[in-house]
């Protein structure tokens, strides 16, 4: 009977923890996958034939500028994991921008900060880097998602035992006298 | 059945993270090439194979090709550059089209096959500096997790037994 308890106990906490987990506020667009959405490289290569398309994309932010009443995000596209967070490699899918009617604070949305979208495709934009004119494509977006910033696993050495106690192994045998 | 498959999936797994070192095909590669060799013999260099690496110093994009600018050191059995070594000088990847500079990004290391294609003067400060160019059949991009040293160390160890 008491095992029984326990395991239900154990169950409900679990049930729990999970549901905690899991309720972040990241938009159901956002984690869903988008069926039918192109490639930023398709979109680039064929920007009449996808216009208006929906997408969902994501990427590494390069910079955000504020217009009068709306933002623009330029962004490094990466495929999108499972979740619909961009999945940051050196195979990058291209670069596009991301038109959001709202402001935007660029002190947050700020280079090399991971973000999705999804929304529809406006048209292409041609903008140099550095000498190459590059054609990027641009939405106007209708869900977004700024991801956490990652903070860097840190790895501590910790010294060995003895080093914070010379007598750790006859510890609980060594008596310890109190001078008075 | 079921745990046949999960072990074959695991251990695909493990040989896919080992797979870190690209192939490259050295069959026609002048070892003895250096930025500086090529430097001093421009001609004599000129349309032969380097396999060269180092740490990338600047992207640039120009209108139909990219240039990297390295800082060469010498490579090792795997063909990564060694950072700890003496530098080799500079070179120049020329690449036709476009790579995306913020992952050809500054500090990154990478390793270069190709053919001397000429060299280009540039400066380094106020010190004008020639750079060989090179134009590259294949390019690979070092992780930035992989250091140039080996993880993995092996100790020998004597025990005593009371």
């Amino acid at each position: 009977m008491k095992l029984t308890r326990a395991v239900v106990h154990s169950g409900a906490v679990a049930l729990m923890l999970s549901i905690t987990a899991c309720s972040t506020n990241i938009p159901i667009e956002i984690s869903q996958p988008l069926e039918g959405s192109p490639g930023v490289g398709e979109v680039r290569n064929h920007a009449d034939a996808f216009r208006s398309t929906r997408v969902r994309w994501g990427g590494v932010i390069l910079g955000t500028e504020n217009g009068q009443d709306t933002s623009r995000v330029t962004v490094v596209a990466f495929p999108l994991d499972g979740d619909g967070e961009p999945r940051v490699s050196d195979q990058s899918t291209g670069r596009f921008i991301a038109v959001v009617d709202e402001f935007l604070e660029p002190l947050v949305y700020s280079r090399d900060r991971e973000i999705t979208f999804t929304g529809r495709v406006l048209n292409t934009e041609t903008q140099d880097v550095g000498e190459f004119a590059y054609e990027y494509p641009v939405i106007q977006v209708e869900q977004y998602y700024l991801w956490p910033e990652k903070v860097e696993p840190v790895y501590v050495d910790y010294p060995p035992y003895w080093w914070y106690d010379p007598w750790y192994p006859y510890y609980p045998y060594f008596p310890h006298h109190h001078r008075h | 059945m079921m745990f046949r498959n999960l072990y074959i999936s695991l251990l695909c797994t493990l040989l896919l993270g080992c797979a870190g070192a690209p192939e490259f095909d050295t069959s026609g590669v002048d070892r003895a090439l250096t930025p500086q060799s090529v430097i001093a013999e421009p001609d004599l260099s000129r349309g032969k194979v380097a396999l060269w690496g180092g740490t990338i110093l600047e992207t640039r994009n120009l209108k139909d090709t990219t240039q990297i600018e390295v800082l060469a050191y010498p490579l090792d059995i795997s063909n990564r550059p060694m950072l700890d070594s003496k530098p080799l000088g500079r070179f120049i990847v020329r690449h036709p089209g476009y790579l995306e500079p913020t992952t050809y990004a500054q500090g990154r290391n990478l390793t270069v096959l190709g053919v001397v294609s000429g060299s280009q003067s540039g400066s380094v400060g106020e010190t004008s500096y020639t750079y060989p160019l090179i134009s590259d059949s294949q390019l690979h991009l070092w992780s930035q997790h992989e250091g140039s040293r080996t993880s993995v160390h092996f100790g020998l160890g004597v025990g005593i037994g009371l």
